[in-house]
């Protein structure tokens, strides 16, 4: 079976469009970039919503496309997977992404740089896009890595802020260590079964499980806990809000957090295989999501807020992908993706709409007179995230509490605080924002956003409202390809007491949140000058960026040992001292004194021992 | 002839420039580069014809002692052939514009001769003396044309690989003269010689070992390279790293593989320990260090460590992977260092802290070297990635642990580089910044880096070719059986 024209298209379109945007548009009028780029990003659209359509209808492609690297008969190739979960992920990733591509073209208008954010920004879309289709481990890793350096470069688009290179660095550094993960996991993994190939990796791995499985699920975790940002590695996210707004939004709702699930939903055969690893990711996720939850709560910069939650949803993805449901893990992705793309959105109007590129909670406040479209967009992705009957997150937030209450009492619990706690810190941002009198100067001048940046948001709030209808369509999407098994990609039946949960974890999160920012209106501001140790504790992630901060300070003390002292200091010292210590002795024994007696001397000497060595 | 002229044209290129006056010799320097570089790609189609790994070869008669003129070309030789030449018309077009005189451009026509010749022969004597040769060109390229401390880093550069090379003879002279203390025969082939056992087959091994490590250079004799690399002129450092320390590698692949198979197996954790301690000390050295040129001479130490990570693995992926990264290493860190000169040819700085906002003034330069630096830490797609990976990948059939210890290498690649990339072309510039002297790059030096940044792209995506040149090498370097 060949590629379909559309798969081919998902590739081609983007290429063609970056090349042409390039090397075409970009000398003769930056201004017109964006142009090809969103062309592209309408083909693809079309193109991801062509193939689900082709798998939902039972076909199921795994076409090999060419070698990469081989040596004898050690063979890495390039291919194409497109299978349930692979394209229910990229329809979404495809759709949102290109509805935020218009809203940066948008955004990012009176940029000097527009061209090179535009084309890093497609970069970033085409890197993702390739990592859903790979058909094999090490083509995967090729997208994930350049997913890993297009986020670089717009998280450090602001080159000129030092917060933001900062931020794009440890971002980029984090990564690479899950990558080292990652690599590791595919040496072995390459080393053991001699191909990486998902299909037939997952039946060999059936009869003859490799020695170091433990080890191999293991470095996949950490690989995926990295790009998805749970803990411990999640810090890097939160600080990525240095980039441009729609750069976050792209990140947050479909191209780079989202990764490390889908990693672990891809590798599900080869997880459920390690004992004991499931809990493992399902502990972690879930201990994340409150974590996380928690300092959201807390968060005075907007699309902070945002950033926390992100790791908070990720984590219960997690929690649901290590109780055996993948399905319901992929689900909440795709939810997520709407509802959080609007909030980013949202939260980039009304930065733009105050003329700054992030807003504080104290510079916004009463906004909803002057920015009411956006505020219904909010509201609407707002509900979503609490999970309220009937948006979008509330079908895959009652899905995970389901997970939860099956698997135990305490998964049931992580889950709730994790929704209570959502419902909390939405709330709180939507009346601090919306409705609160902030505490500094009103923004007076605040104006909607041009339709341009309005129209994506309002579009992606629909989604946001009614995608969760889906669900069952998606249910049978992600079962088609059959890649992790049927039973772990089933999707719950609606019930009754999970429902009453997930709605009463909700509005006790949103009441908290009445009445501490309605209520007590000045509580928001005072309680930390009130609890000045709780507030530095939150300021530092309840210590743990110290503990990141000493790691790093360790490493470079290494660095400054080996480099300074040890290499430069001591044994080039020792080597280039050589000479000088060698100077007596050439003195002692010098051949060339300049007086002609020594020379002769030398003369006769050597002759006397070449006659000697000749008679003998 | 055919292989002769691969040594000769260059050397008569080089006499050419020397008798040449002013501009003559710069554009007889840049015909003698160009023709060299055609007629070596011209070559692939005469190697294709010939059979077995040796795709072509010439043998001379037999000279005093067994030494005879044997020369022979096999899919190794013919892409570091490539390599050598490709770089030597990079250097000379690099350095266009800076006003050498006539020694310069000869300099580097005679260095040119000489790599070829290394990597041509066939006869352990002839090798030698090419081996020799090629350190009197870069002794006077470092020496008379490089920077500041260029008297000193020729010095050591000089008594630094000489002491080494030592090392190397009296292994040679020991292993020539043990076969013909058994065999009765006087031979300096490297086909025809076999290896000692016990003991004296190890001495042999270890002062081959040490004549070859110095170059490449393996810790602890790394020491003469930053400071060769940070004094000569840009394009000798393109030289120098690009090729000259494949010369090392390559002597193991050419000379102590096939030679020692089983003692290298036996010597398998020791040797890749070692490759270990090459990227992790490289790395963090390179981390401390606050000169470009230092920063990426360190950062060769680590990358050189992949390439003996993988060809002492035993494997074809890592042998192929491990060949592969002699040329990725020379296109990338080629690149770098021609781009740190373009850098210093403009502002007399090579600091990290002398620098800043390129990113404005410089875009293409900033977009050239990020390109190169991604090159360089191994992102997938582009060629450093496919031979450290295959290098790893082979590394973790035969020892895993060593694999995962060396992998650590792409966390530490990047912690080096991307602080010094950010420095240079991103940071907002301090007050008298060299940066108000750096302009972008002008035509000739943006067609330079196309080429080598595509080949680099190339070489990521589609390796496939070269691998495939690799291939007859490979396969008589892995024997079947080999594997325990």
């Amino acid at each position: 079976m060949g590629l379909p024209l559309s798969a081919i298209l998902l590739f081609a379109a983007p290429v063609a469009a970056l090349l042409a945007a390039f090397f075409l548009v970009r000398p003769f009028k930056p201004g017109w970039t964006h142009w090809p780029i969103l062309a592209s990003c309408a083909v693809v659209t079309a193109a991801s919503v062509d193939l689900a359509a082709k798998v939902y209808a039972g076909s199921v492609f795994d076409v090999p496309v060419c070698a990469w690297m081989a040596a004898g008969n050690w063979m890495v190739s390039f291919g194409v997977r497109l299978d349930g979960i692979g394209v229910a992920v990229l329809t979404m990733v495809c759709v949102v992404g290109s509805l935020i591509h218009v809203y940066a073209a948008g955004y990012m208008r009176s940029d000097p740089c527009f061209s090179r954010f535009f084309l890093s920004f497609h970069l970033f879309f085409l890197m993702m896009i390739g990592m859903l289709v790979s058909n094999n481990y090490v083509q995967f890793y090729l997208f994930w890595e350049g997913v890993g350096l297009s986020s670089y470069l717009l998280i450090g688009f602001w080159t000129h802020k030092p917060a933001a290179r900062s931020a794009a660095l440890q971002a980029f550094i984090t990564n690479r260590v899950g990558d080292l993960g990652f690599l590791i996991a595919i040496l072995m993994l390459l080393g053991f079964y001699g191909d990486t190939r998902f299909g037939l990796l997952f039946d060999a791995m059936g009869s003859q499980p490799a020695p170091l499985l433990p080890l191999i699920g293991l470095m996949l975790f950490v690989a995926a806990a990295t790009k998805s940002a749970q803990f411990p590695l999640y810090f890097w996210l939160p600080d990525a809000m240095e980039g441009p707004t729609p750069v976050s939004a792209l990140m947050h709702a479909a191209t780079m957090v989202t990764a490390g699930i889908f990693l672990l939903a891809r590798s599900w055969p080869l997880i459920a295989a390690v004992p004991q690893l499931p809990t493992l990711i399902a502990a972690v996720g879930g201990g994340t999501a409150i974590f996380a939850g928690l300092l959201a709560c807390c968060q005075t910069d907007l699309k902070r807020i945002l950033a926390y939650s992100t790791v908070s949803h990720l984590g219960l993805m997690a929690l649901a992908l290590g109780l055996g449901r993948v399905g319901v893990a992929v689900l909440h992705l795709l939810m997520h993706g709407f509802f959080k793309a609007v909030l980013f959105l949202c939260a980039g109007n009304i930065a733009h709409g105050i003329g700054k590129s992030t807003a504080h909670v104290a510079e916004v406040g009463g906004l909803r007179r002057s920015m009411p479209m956006t505020m219904a967009c909010f509201v609407a992705a707002a509900l979503s995230l609490a999970g309220i009957w009937p948006t979008a997150g509330f079908f895959s937030k009652d899905a995970v509490i389901e997970a939860g209450l099956e698997a135990g009492p305490v998964w049931a619990a992580m889950a709730l605080t994790a929704a209570a706690l959502g419902a909390f810190y939405i709330v709180r941002m939507l009346l601090l924002a919306f409705y609160g009198p902030g505490s500094g100067q009103k923004p007076g001048h605040a104006h909607e956003a041009p339709p341009q940046m309005g129209a994506p948001v309002l579009f992606l709030a629909l989604g946001a409202l009614s995608a969760g209808w889906l669900a069952p369509g998606i249910g049978r999407l992600l079962a088609c390809g059959r890649m992790p098994s049927e039973e772990a990609l089933a999707l719950p039946h609606f019930s009754w007491t999970v429902f009453a949960l997930g709605t009463a974890a909700a509005a006790l999160g949103a009441v908290a949140a009445y009445v501490l920012t309605v209520g007590r209106p000045d509580f928001e501001w005072t309680w930390r000058r009130e609890y000045p140790r709780a507030a530095s504790l939150i300021e530092t992630d309840l210590g743990w960026r110290k503990v990141v901060a000493a790691a790093a300070f360790v490493v470079r003390r290494l660095s400054d040992l080996v480099g300074d002292l040890l290499d430069h200091r001591c044994w080039d010292g020792l080597i280039e001292s050589l000479p000088r210590a060698t100077l007596p002795l050439g003195g002692a024994v010098s051949l060339t004194s300049g007086r002609l007696s020594d020379h002769l001397w030398w003369i006769v000497s050597g002759a006397a021992l070449m006659l000697l060595a000749a008679l003998i | 002839m055919i292989l002769t002229a691969l040594w000769l044209l260059p050397a008569i290129g080089g006499f050419a420039c020397l008798a040449g006056r002013g501009r003559a010799s710069r554009w007889l320097a840049l015909a003698f580069s160009v023709v060299v570089f055609g007629y070596s790609v011209w070559l692939a189609g005469p190697y294709e014809t010939g059979q077995g790994p040796w795709g072509l070869s010439e043998a001379g008669s037999a000279w005093i002692f067994g030494i005879s003129y044997n020369l022979a070309l096999d899919g190794l030789a013919l892409s570091l052939v490539w390599l050598t030449a490709f770089l030597t018309v990079v250097c000379v077009i690099a350095s266009w514009r800076s006003e050498f005189s006539r020694g310069y451009w000869s300099s580097f026509l005679f260095l040119e001769a000489a790599l070829m010749g290394v990597f041509l022969s066939r006869d352990l004597f002839v090798f030698y003396v090419f081996w020799e040769a090629v350190l009197i060109p870069m002794f006077f390229i470092i020496g008379i044309w490089g920077s500041d401390g260029r008297r000193h880093a020729a010095m050591k550069f000089f008594l630094f690989t000489f002491f080494g090379s030592l090392f190397l003879l009296v292994g040679l002279l020991a292993l020539v003269s043990w076969n013909h203390a058994t065999r009765g025969v006087w031979t300096w082939d490297m086909g025809a010689l076999a290896a000692p056992g016990g003991l004296a087959g190890l001495l042999v091994f270890a002062g081959i070992f040490v004549g070859f490590g110095v170059k490449i250079p393996l810790f602890p004799l790394h020491t003469w390279l930053p400071d060769a690399h940070t004094e000569a002129p840009a394009a000798g450092s393109v030289m120098l790293a690009g090729v000259m320390l494949k010369m090392g590698v390559f002597g193991f692949v050419r000379v102590l593989l096939p030679m020692f198979p089983e003692l290298t197996w036996k010597l398998l954790p020791w040797i890749a320990g070692l490759a270990c301690v090459n990227i992790i000390y490289g790395s963090l050295c390179a981390m401390w260090q606050s000169d470009l040129k230092r920063l990426i001479a360190y950062s060769s130490v680590a990358h050189l460590g992949f390439c003996v990570l993988g060809i002492f693995s035993g494997t074809p992926a890592g042998v192929a992977g491990g060949c592969l990264q002699l040329l990725n290493h020379g296109l990338t860190t080629g690149a770098l260092f021609m781009m740190v000169g373009f850098l210093y040819e403009r502002s007399h700085r090579r600091g990290l802290a002398d620098f800043g906002d390129l990113v404005g003034r410089a875009p293409w330069l900033t977009f050239f070297f990020g390109w190169a630096v991604m090159a360089s830490v191994g992102l997938p797609g582009l060629n450093g990635f496919v031979g450290e990976f295959m290098s790893l990948a082979g590394m973790a059939e035969a020892l895993p642990v060593m694999a995962c210890i060396g992998a650590v290498g792409i966390v530490l690649s990047v912690a080096y580089s991307l602080p010094a990339y950010q420095a240079v072309f991103w940071a907002a510039s301090a007050e008298g910044s060299a940066s108000a002297k750096v302009s972008d790059l002008d035509l000739r030096e943006k067609a330079l880096l196309w080429v080598l940044c595509l080949a680099m792209l190339y070489i990521g995506l589609a390796p496939g070719a070269l691998l495939g040149l690799l291939e007859p090498t490979v396969a008589t370097l892995v024997p079947p059986g080999c594997m325990p």
